[in-house]
């Protein structure tokens, strides 16, 4: 008993790590200046136009998501800033337990979709975009299920899906 | 005379009467007593003097030790539960803070249509790559599905061959 307990509460601090520090980075970086920090959380529903294509314009679906975050950084791929901020990012990626769902490339700008399901139906997804001069970080957070997550992915993960 | 030494001494013992008392005192600030008797005058004169002072320094309540502990502790209660019900009273009418906000060049903008349109600017601009760049996948999809009825070709074939 004593050792489930002790294990509920490490997986319990373990999550809380996870979460802060992907929160971290937008703590870190939110109120500068040089950056765009956009929240979203109740407006969620609003937004059902913007998952046209990803979500299969499932209301439900919507419905789960808690929040939304977005972190823009206009800057040159060179700049010292941009380069120090992408690996915060990977780090965070690396360290987070984040699975990769979708990578895509158009021209110059690429895309990462990632995700991890943390403690009972609890999800967040990660979309990074890094362009030239623009990276943008968006945090999507849900009570949602791994299968929930995944078909938040209706154009690029079914296809994907379907090919197998 | 005799009766006077039997009031004093019940007296003293504690066992006299009111009315015995009275005709005692009576009888001692008479002035017109034994001179055994005359000793208690002062005492009784004082007695007297005693009864009319009146208490420079306000008496001192004098309480015990449980009932000062339960007095403190039904105090701490009853502030803890005021400070309780004004900190919920507070949070209740604390200004409430939207979720849905920007920061853009360190100024907070607090507009929910605003950040609505930026995340959904944002996540069309994720959608548009999304779409371009699994064009192919479905391009595959389709000659996939157009494939599907030669699957059952072989069939047909061993059946011609038989």
């Amino acid at each position: 008993m004593k050792k489930t307990m002790t294990l509920i509460a490490v997986l319990f601090i373990v999550a809380a790590i996870q979460a802060q520090t992907l929160q971290s980075l937008f703590d870190k970086y939110g109120n500068d200046e040089r950056f765009e920090y956009v929240s979203v959380g109740k407006g969620m529903m609003n937004m059902a136009s913007a998952f046209g294509g990803m979500v299969k314009n499932d209301k439900e679906l919507i419905s789960k998501m808690t929040g939304i975050k977005i972190l823009t950084l206009n800057q040159s791929s060179d700049s010292p800033l941009m380069k120090s901020v992408v690996r915060d990012m990977d780090q965070i990626v690396e360290k987070g337990n984040f699975e990769t769902a979708v990578e895509a490339r158009e021209k110059d700008q690429k895309v990462h979709i990632y995700y991890r399901i943390t403690g009972k139906d609890n999800a967040d997804m990660l979309i990074v975009t890094k362009e030239k001069n623009e990276f943008n970080v968006i945090w999507i957070s849900g009570k949602m299920s791994k299968e929930e997550m995944m078909h938040t992915f209706s154009s690029a993960g079914g296809m994907i899906n379907s090919l197998g | 005379m005799e009766k006077m030494s039997e009031l004093l001494e019940k007296y003293f013992r504690g066992e006299t009467s009111l009315a015995e008392e009275k005709e005692l005192k009576k009888y001692i600030l008479s002035g017109n007593v034994e001179p055994e008797h005359v000793v208690y005058s002062s005492l009784f004169q004082a007695f007297d003097q005693e009864k009319n002072d009146n208490a420079v320094v306000p008496l001192k309540k004098i309480v015990s030790r449980n009932h000062m502990f339960r007095n403190n502790w039904v105090k701490i209660v009853s502030y803890s539960g005021i400070a309780a019900a004004l900190l919920l009273a507070l949070w209740i009418q604390r200004p409430q803070h939207s979720d849905d906000f920007a920061i853009i060049l360190g100024n907070k903008i607090e507009n929910q249509e605003y950040a609505q349109k930026y995340a959904t600017a944002k996540l069309t601009k994720v959608n548009n790559v999304l779409k371009s760049s699994m064009e192919p996948l479905q391009s595959l999809n389709d000659v996939k599905r157009s494939l599907k009825p030669l699957r059952t070709m072989p069939d047909f074939k061993s059946e011609t061959t038989e």
